[in-house]
């Protein structure tokens, strides 16, 4: 009996040792951390980068000052970070991070090498969102708005609405580095502009690799939308031909999309890529002659929205073409159609801008309010 | 000394030997050689200003007992008025009538004046009459463990009335009750209720060996009793399910445990007894089955609660801040940011002032004690995160995990939880949430290695006994309910098949 | 109970033992070494864990009750055996000890960058000392009981349905892949544990069936760990899954509850149930041999000298990848012994069968 009860304390006394040993661990108590919350990065001065970051303030006694804003040219992320830790008196971290902006003149020459402590570093998390910045990220992050809390949560806010909308789709680290590292897709982000007192969501960044090619302005998002997957709720403004009144258009909502992808290879080597989309949504708004209680009218607004929705999808796709960027995906279709070895000697991006793209866009209208 | 004074002494002795003479010639008219003498059992019971000692010399008759624990109603009826009736060579025909038990013995004679009998001395024999009326509390309602719906009596402190609450309970001769007694100097009574048949002997064996072992001078309650019987004496966990209330004595009776009960304590305890049972509140087969069921795992999620949350706050503030989500981020920082201490500390101090509230309630008369509550709760809390100590967030978790504490129907088992939360915070605060887990896997390891009266603590997890989950973390339908619960290892297993 | 393990009890046991922290490396390793559609290789390794299952069958039939060490002593004498048993209980104490390590080590990754993992690692390794003395019975309870508190973590999974997409799969199998035997061999200790229960004959009866216990518990394992395979190549791109090391981590972080996120700092803590039983079990197999080699010692004094010891010898590799390096190569001697001990047990009853129902005792 003696020697169990030794041997019971003995190992309590390893265990309470151990605790004391491990002193106390290593702590970061949360009022002494200063949040890092969004990371922007500028063409800096000689090649180096302009490192910036917003951390914001808790406490009453810092009024109505939002946050701070810390700023350093440095060579790298994680360079500018230590750097910067020098200049303020929280003990900086990483953990809380929300959203990355890039410039777009430095994101014009390729974000991969400057992203690589994003997706290192184990405390920071995957769902982080990154945008491109049209102009310089600096600017906004040292900017005060007014009407709106301060920068980190309002941007943050402002993605997630849109993102919630399907105005934008989500991009954060982890599908940023997905897509990227996925050769039969090219990645996208939002773009973001400092419109004087607020904020705004201007288009939709299309990459080439990593490097920043083309932008989708925002009205033509949600046809991205239809074609880079589904959706189920998007909003589309789209303008009709005049008729006798003048300018006609129609507005749709909660629209519902699926999209169907068949690759053909003609002999040539050209590639053949059927798209079917199929929508439906609602109409919320019309200006026009055709009245939609009559069934003969209202298949053909739907024929004419169908048509209007595919030539701006053909030139959309038209863009991404030009500009060599498979942000739609279709890669993966065509990788999935042919042997593994075929895949690996093709490339893509070239075959992509000269395939032969056809779209058709198939849309029902599934009520139209309460007025005809 | 003078001469006068002398002489008053002397006269003072004589008439006091006078009386002892006639005392001891009465005595000695008594006395016959090898029986129980009168003036032995007054010896031994000299000193005892509540005893008390009646002569009907015309009889010669000596009655002897203790006042306060007979039955005065009783004494006149069955000894004083047929005493009063008969003449003396009638007596030993009186004698002869079965409440007159005829004891030999003078160590049991003087063991029955203790416990509430009349002794009759008449010609050198010994009587003892059983008029046990001790003064005791009515039956009234259990304060710990009340419920909405379902009887309101309980236990109180004397066996017989409690013998009665089961017996009228359970009107089977299959109820069988033991009777052992415990302690050296109080010499309390112990009984050891089952149902034969239903039961499995070899519990009861055991119960009855293990109590009858005990030596020790004195046991005053039933929670002593556990203690001094059960398998795991030095573990925090209670290894027996303590009760006031006679409907869930009996149902573990009629489950096939074993119930034992004492005199002069309210609780009676059943075993063997699993973890689980300690979750269960007689309140759930009162309501309905969902509503039982709904109960029961708000029971089990109270019990995380209150192990864990404030330990929670603690890993998450010291270590892991990445999991606050942005929307608590300010809240959580602003109240942190003006406490001095380590959130470690702050979450100990609070849980310690807790404590102190909570036993200070529990010591207080309640008219104080109720303010100390409102007093305590409110005031304290609000001024501690005024003055800094404190901060929002840690109030809340500290007063959830307070208040899910009392969600757990038994109190013992909500007492020993309040231990284990210290240790998860201080492991919290020293390693994270692997301090949490490892907290966690101590507290587990421990419970593997539980037996109550052999069988294991964590039956019906461990041993896997899927047929009796239906009654330990929901609380199904009876028609489900089929079988007793398969710890007490019972050689009737289905119910409602019991013969009579 | 108390006299026999009974068969549910194994099976969660073997399970907890088998679904281990290979759970967070193998699709990276699937990846890497199977390239596109890589969680085919867990159906080949289950495969190959159900014939290796195959082998305990005459073991465990003709044993009879009897434990291996005496069926093995008695065809030959204790002292030749030792160094024979002095292996096996190296290679099952260092298969604990790096489990324990390798926890350790991610653990730093994920929460305490700059903590010494020497602190955890004895945190553990008394952790698991603790519950090994309780006895294999209360093992299998306490398994029990961490199956139940963290086995509802598989559900998180299904946050994840809208992620996949079958396209990204692509209909290839195997293409960009290199090494294939050795990412087997890699892979294939992800289902070690079952032949622990040739250990567990003289503690078992009749209704156990432990060989179907072993069979049942490798057949959840292979199914946990198809679902995570294929969720992760449904969900991540082929050459991000390469990229990543602990692609469950990543999985894990992404989920967000409204008042808490990147729940992987808790779970991966809860992770520790799962370890400590691999660690113990492991731990207890290796005691019994080691206090076969020197029968003064009792079986506490057997499980305290393995446990601290090989504890001890884990220490030395510092750093995740030497740690990571040693897992292999432990691994792949312990794929050796499960498939060695059995023939080689199995020989001796072929022998002693030849010989006559006790072999040499037989009067």
């Amino acid at each position: 009996m003696a020697v169990i009860k030794s041997r019971r304390a003995i190992l309590v006394l390893a265990l309470l040792s151990l605790a004391v040993l491990a002193g106390c661990g290593e702590q970061r108590v949360l009022e002494k951390l200063g949040f890092i919350q969004i990371v922007g990065y500028d063409k800096g001065p000689n090649g180096q980068l302009r490192v910036s970051f917003y951390l914001p303030k808790f406490g009453p006694e810092f009024g109505m000052t939002k946050g701070e804003y810390l700023s350093t040219i440095a060579r790298s992320s994680k360079e500018g970070k230590t750097k910067v830790g020098r200049q303020t008196n929280w003990d900086i971290v990483s953990g809380q991070l929300r959203n990355v902006l890039i410039s777009d003149s430095l994101a014009r020459e390729g974000v991969w090498p400057h992203l690589d402590t994003l997706f290192r570093d184990p405390t920071i998390s995957p769902r982080v969102k990154i945008s491109i910045v049209e102009g310089e990220v600096a600017d906004i992050l040292g900017k005060n708005y007014e009407q709106h809390p301060g920068v980190s949560t309002y941007l943050d806010h402002l993605l997630e609405t849109e993102i919630n909308e399907e105005a934008i789709p989500r991009v954060s680290l982890f599908e940023f580095e997905r897509d990227f590292l996925d050769d039969g897709i090219d990645a996208v982000m939002p773009i973001i502009k400092d419109a004087g007192q607020h904020l705004e969501v201007i288009g939709l960044a299309v990459f080439r690799v990593d490097k920043y090619v083309g932008k989708i302005d925002s009205d033509d998002i949600p046809i991205f939308s239809m074609l880079y997957g589904d959706n189920k709720k998007l909003d589309i403004y789209q303008a009709m031909d005049d008729d006798r009144q003048g300018p006609s258009h129609v507005m749709l909502g909660s629209v519902k999309s699926s999209r169907k992808v068949k690759v053909k290879r003609l002999p040539s080597g050209q590639f053949e890529l059927e798209l079917r989309i199929r929508a439906q949504g609602l109409v919320t708004e019309y200006r026009g002659d055709l009245l939609m209680t009559n069934e003969d009218q209202r298949k053909q607004l739907e024929r004419a929205i169908s048509e209007k929705l595919a030539e701006r999808a053909e030139q959309l796709i038209s863009l991404l073409q030009e500009k060599k960027s498979e942000s739609l995906g279709f890669g993966k279709y065509v990788r999935n159609s042919m042997s593994y070895r075929a895949w690996k000697q093709l490339d893509w991006r070239e075959e992509f801008s000269e395939a032969k793209i056809d779209c058709r866009v198939q849309f029902t209208i599934q009520n139209f309010g309460k007025i005809r | 000394m003078n001469l006068f004074q002398a002489i008053i002494r002397a006269i003072i002795q004589r008439t006091g030997a006078a009386k002892r003479d006639r005392a001891d010639a009465s005595g000695q008219a008594q006395r016959l050689p090898g029986s129980p003498s009168l003036r032995h059992v007054l010896d031994n019971l000299k000193n005892c200003a509540d005893l008390t000692h009646r002569r009907y010399p015309e009889i010669r008759v000596d009655l002897v007992y203790f006042g306060h624990q007979v039955n005065a109603d009783m004494l006149y009826r069955d000894v004083v008025h047929p005493l009063l009736q008969v003449k003396e060579q009638e007596v030993p025909l009186l004698l002869r009538q079965s409440q007159f038990q005829r004891t030999d013995d003078s160590k049991a004679l003087i063991t029955g004046i203790l416990s509430g009998r009349a002794a009759v001395f008449h010609q050198g024999a010994a009587y003892l009459v059983d008029i046990y009326g001790p003064l005791t509390r009515s039956i009234a309602e259990s304060e710990t463990e009340t419920v909405m719906v379902g009887p309101h009596d309980a236990f109180n402190e004397n066996a017989e009335d409690n013998l009665s609450l089961i017996r009228k309970r359970i009107r089977s001769s299959h109820l069988k009750v033991l009777k052992l007694s415990v302690g050296e100097v109080t010499k309390t009574d112990v009984y050891l209720l089952y149902i034969e048949g239903i039961a499995n002997m070899a519990n009861v064996r055991k119960a009855y060996e293990r109590i009858e072992a005990i030596e020790t001078d004195g046991v005053y309650d039933i929670s002593m009793l556990i203690q001094l019987i059960d398998d795991h004496p030095n573990s925090i966990f209670p290894q027996y399910l303590t009760t006031e209330r006679p409907d869930s004595a009996v149902s573990k009776l009629v489950g096939g445990r074993v119930v034992a009960m004492m005199d002069g304590s309210p609780s009676v305890f059943s075993a063997p007894t699993s973890l689980f049972e300690f979750f269960s509140s007689a309140d759930d087969y009162y309501q309905r089955w969902m509503l039982g069921t709904a109960t029961r795992m708000l029971r089990f999620i109270a019990f995380g609660i209150t192990i864990g949350f404030t330990a929670l706050y603690v890993a998450v503030s010291t270590y892991h801040y990445e999991m606050i989500p942005e929307n608590l981020l300010r809240t959580f920082v602003e109240s942190r940011s003006r406490v001095p201490f380590p959130p470690v500390y702050e979450a100990l101090l609070m849980e310690a002032t807790i404590e102190l509230l909570r036993e200070a309630g529990a010591r207080l008369p309640t008219k104080i004690g109720q303010t100390i509550g409102i007093v305590g709760g409110i005031v304290i809390g609000q001024a501690a995160v005024q003055a800094g100590f404190s901060s929002n967030i840690l109030i809340i978790a500290v007063a959830s995990s307070a208040i899910a504490s009392f969600v757990i129907p038994s109190y013992v088992m909500s007492a020993s939880i309040r231990l284990i939360r210290f240790g998860l915070i201080a492991l919290a605060g020293v390693w994270g949430n692997f301090g949490l887990a490892v907290g966690v896997t101590i507290m587990v390891i421990h419970l593997s290695g539980l037996t109550s009266l052999g069988s294991s603590y964590l039956t019906p997890v461990a041993p896997f006994k899927f047929s009796d989950w239906v009654d330990t973390f929901i609380r199904g339908p009876f028609r489900a309910i089929s079988k007793r619960p398969t710890q007490t290892q019972t050689p009737n297993l289905v119910k409602q098949k019991m013969k009579k | 109970m108390r006299e026999k393990l009974a068969h549910i009890h194994v099976v969660i046991m073997i399970y907890m033992v088998e679904a281990g922290l290979v759970l967070f490396r193998f699709p990276q390793m699937e990846a890497e070494y199977f390239g596109t559609n890589g969680w085919v290789s867990l159906l080949i390794c289950f495969a190959a864990a159900a014939l290796n299952i195959l082998l305990l069958l005459p073991v465990h039939k003709m044993a009879q009750g009897r434990s291996i060490f005496d069926i093995m002593e008695q065809s030959v004498p204790r002292l030749l055996l030792l160094p024979f048993y002095l292996v096996i209980a190296a290679v099952w104490g260092m298969t604990a000890s790096l489990a324990s390590k390798e926890y350790v080590h991610i653990l730093k990754l994920v929460s305490f960058p700059t903590v010494t993992p020497a602190l955890f690692a004895l945190a553990i390794g008394s952790l698991a000392y603790y519950l090994y003395g309780k006895g294999i019975y209360n093992i299998a309870k306490a398994a029990m009981i961490f199956f139940f508190l963290s086995a509802w973590m598989t559900l998180l999974l299904g946050y994840f349905i809208s992620e996949f997409q079958f396209a990204r799969m692509t209909p290839f199998l195997f293409q960009g892949s290199h090494q294939m035997f050795v990412g087997f061999l890699n892979i294939f200790p992800a289902y070690l544990g079952f032949e622990l229960v040739m250990l567990m004959i003289p503690y078992a009866d009749g209704k156990t069936k432990l060989v179907r216990a072993a069979f049942l518990s490798t057949f959840f394992a292979a199914v946990l760990y198809l679902i995570v395979g294929i969720v992760c190549f449904g969900v991540f791109s082929l050459q991000q899954l390469k990229l990543v090391p602990f692609p469950v981590l990543d999985l894990l972080a992404d989920i967000r509850f409204p008042f808490m996120e990147r729940i992987e700092n808790v779970f991966y803590g809860f992770f520790l149930f799962s370890n400590i039983v691999t660690s113990t079990v492991y731990y207890w197999a290796a005691s019994q041999f080691v206090g076969r080699i020197s029968l003064r010692l009792n079986s506490k004094l057997a499980g305290a000298l393995i446990i601290a010891v090989c504890t001890c010898v884990s220490l030395i590799p510092d750093t995740l990848m030497e740690t990571e390096a040693w897992v292999r190569n432990v691994g792949y001697a312990g794929i050796g012994v499960a498939i060695g001990l059995p023939v080689v047990v199995t020989g001796f009853l072929l022998l002693q069968k030849g010989k006559g129902r006790y072999g040499r005792d037989q009067k």
